[in-house]
């Protein structure tokens, strides 16, 4: 799975590099003086590097946690999100990514500790509980058997009250968690498009089938779940589709085990789309019916009002409407 | 495929193997086939940011595969065995190119320095030539950074050091890679071939253009509109016919539009 590995002078010290390296003792190994140097020079094609991305291990010397933009939070007043890992194991057409990174090398910071004591800071100087988001520029669990992340964080935050964190995955890959005894603070959040969807524009992805039997499990297991229904997607047959995605999803999902559900309409910076359209002219979804306003890509406010209603609505037959936040620009 | 290689020893067998013929009035030996061209360089950095330069305007196509090929030093390596430059350094200021290894092979990969005079200063795990650094940043000003790679042979390391090479060894060295090496540029190719732009759209926006007269904008609109019809699965023939018969470009547009507009939602 993973053939290359650079390895950024200094990260070799780290105990999360060592157990990568020897884990993956047959990989090509390739030092570098900066992470930087491999990852952010132009002129890489993001599409060819996503056939096989190499591993990155560097240090993050910047800074490690970041506040989250006002309307993403799903009921917290202190949210922020943190990027152990850049880049994602799958390869969803609509995600900013593609258009955000000039490459789609994994970028893993191997120094887990500096997050935890930042995460402990904020924290701790807190009087509100804070949620820290660790989906944002990647899959939360999909690397698992590489990063160890989960495994590593989530002790950590057991002895965290005052702070919640979020794994956002489309990931069927949940030992770690079975190996665990659920967190009061923590929610596993499991993005969705419809299968119909997901067949067309998320290569990679685990079958809608297999992320709800996996929610099942993890429900029953006493682990807070969370959904994700962002990005919506304007489709044939929309209402039909997502109802009975919805539907599969609640006949297994208790409703005292559902954390939050979130609904977002697609939306991206005019840059990552151009770059992204400029990779993969041939994507029907950038026929969609889009429109640039303030920056920013998304489907034309009637369409974007009208899926969100429609879903909306339909996600009130099962869920409290208060558990039900809308993510948008 | 576009091969830039210092020397006749190592492009010969390149040249029988894709039995590539030789372009007469060229300021450096250019042997060319319908696919692939190589360009022999001769020695050195300056050489061969020339050569790499002469070949690109002579093929003029961006995003084409290139390959540096040639015998090399190495401080690790046995003789005759061959890798792929994974780092490749310039020891004069040392600046670092990291090819991006997204293609299928089995050769080695190793660090290489591009030194400005020949070195037997052998260190672990680290190749010497005199060209790689320099072909490698000019050929990245033409193609995306995958789709130029460096493959060396050792022809000399801590055992048999570089006055020893025998040249008329090299072109063995080179030929005995020559199958592994065909099957990496047929990915090269390959990914080059699929990041090439629509020959078929760009030939008919043209075309649809010189029917009325559209502004830069409205042309950048054709196009759009023609690129999206493609995609979601729609006849250009039928946009074609929408876009003769309108009375000028502005209602070429709006009757492409409209003709694209339902069908729009991801299936």
């Amino acid at each position: 799975m993973i053939d290359t590995i650079y390895i950024e002078s200094g990260a070799e010290e780290y105990p999360k590099c060592k157990e990568i390296l020897a884990r993956y003792s047959q990989a090509k190994v390739i030092p570098c003086n900066h992470y930087k140097e491999v990852f952010n020079p132009s002129a890489q094609s993001f599409r060819l590097q996503k056939k096989k991305p190499a591993l990155i291990l560097a240090k993050q010397t910047g800074k490690l946690v970041h506040p989250i933009p006002p309307s993403y939070g799903v009921g917290g007043k202190q949210n922020y999100y943190f990027s152990h890992l850049l880049n994602c194991l799958y390869d969803c057409r609509y995600c900013f990514l593609q258009g955000m990174f000039p490459s789609a090398h994994y970028l893993l910071f191997v120094n887990f500790e500096d997050f935890e004591h930042e995460i402990l800071r904020i924290s701790e100087s807190s009087p509100e509980s804070c949620w820290f988001f660790s989906g944002y520029d990647c899959d939360s669990l999909a690397l698992e058997s590489v990063t160890g992340f989960a495994q590593h964080f989530l002790p950590s935050f057991r002895k965290l009250p005052n702070a919640w964190i979020e794994l956002r995955t489309k990931s069927v890959n949940t030992k770690i968690l079975h190996d665990l005894e659920p967190l009061a603070n923590a929610v596993v959040a499991f993005s969705f498009t419809p299968q119909e969807v997901s067949s067309q524009i998320e290569q990679g992805v685990p079958s809608v089938r297999s992320r709800i039997s996996a929610i099942e499990k993890l429900a029953d297991q006493g682990w807070k779940i969370g959904l994700r229904i962002d990005p919506l997607i304007d489709c044939k047959d929309f209402e039909q589709r997502y109802s009975n995605l919805l539907q599969g999803i609640f006949e297994v999902l208790p409703e005292g085990a559902l954390h939050s559900v979130s609904l977002g309409g697609f939306r991206m910076p005019n840059s990552f789309y151009k770059r992204i359209e400029r990779q993969y002219p041939e994507e029907p979804l950038f026929a969609g019916n889009f429109k640039s306003e303030n920056g920013y890509i998304a489907y034309r406010q009637k369409i974007e009002t009208e899926l969100m209603e429609k879903c909306s609505k339909s996600l009130q037959q099962w869920v409290n409407p208060e558990k039900i936040f809308n993510c948008n620009i | 495929m576009n091969f830039v290689v210092a020397f006749k020893v190592e492009a010969q067998p390149i040249i029988d193997f894709y039995r590539l013929k030789k372009v007469e009035d060229s300021p450096c030996p250019i042997f060319r086939n319908d696919h692939h061209s190589l360009i022999m360089s001769g020695l050195g950095r300056e050489k061969a940011v020339s050569a790499t330069q002469v070949l690109n305007q002579i093929t003029r196509k961006a995003n084409q595969g290139w390959i540096n090929i040639g015998i090399a030093g190495h401080g690790s390596l046995e003789i005759g065995e061959a890798f792929v430059g994974g780092k490749i350094i310039d020891d004069s200021n040392n600046e670092c190119f990291y090819p991006p290894q997204v293609f299928e092979h089995s050769f080695e990969v190793s660090s290489i320095i591009t030194c400005t005079k020949p070195s037997s200063n052998y260190q672990t795990n680290l190749g010497f030539d005199m060209e790689a650094h320099a072909f490698y940043k000019t050929a990245c000003q033409f193609s995306s950074r995958e789709l130029v790679q460096v493959i060396k042979i050792v022809s000399d390391n801590p055992t048999h050091s570089h006055d020893q090479i025998k040249p008329n060894e090299v072109p063995v060295m080179i030929d005995s890679h020559l199958q592994e090496i065909d099957a990496l540029v047929k990915q090269i190719d390959e990914a080059s071939t699929a990041m090439q732009p629509d020959l078929e759209l760009d030939q008919l926006c043209e075309k649809l253009q010189g029917m009325h007269s559209f502004s830069v904008t409205r042309a950048h609109q054709l196009h759009d509109l023609l690129r999206h019809a493609k995609a979601i699965g729609l006849k250009l023939s039928q946009i074609e016919e929408l876009i003769i018969s309108a009375t000028d470009a502005r209602d070429a547009i709006k009757k492409a539009a409209h003709f694209v507009e339902p069908h729009r939602t991801l299936k």
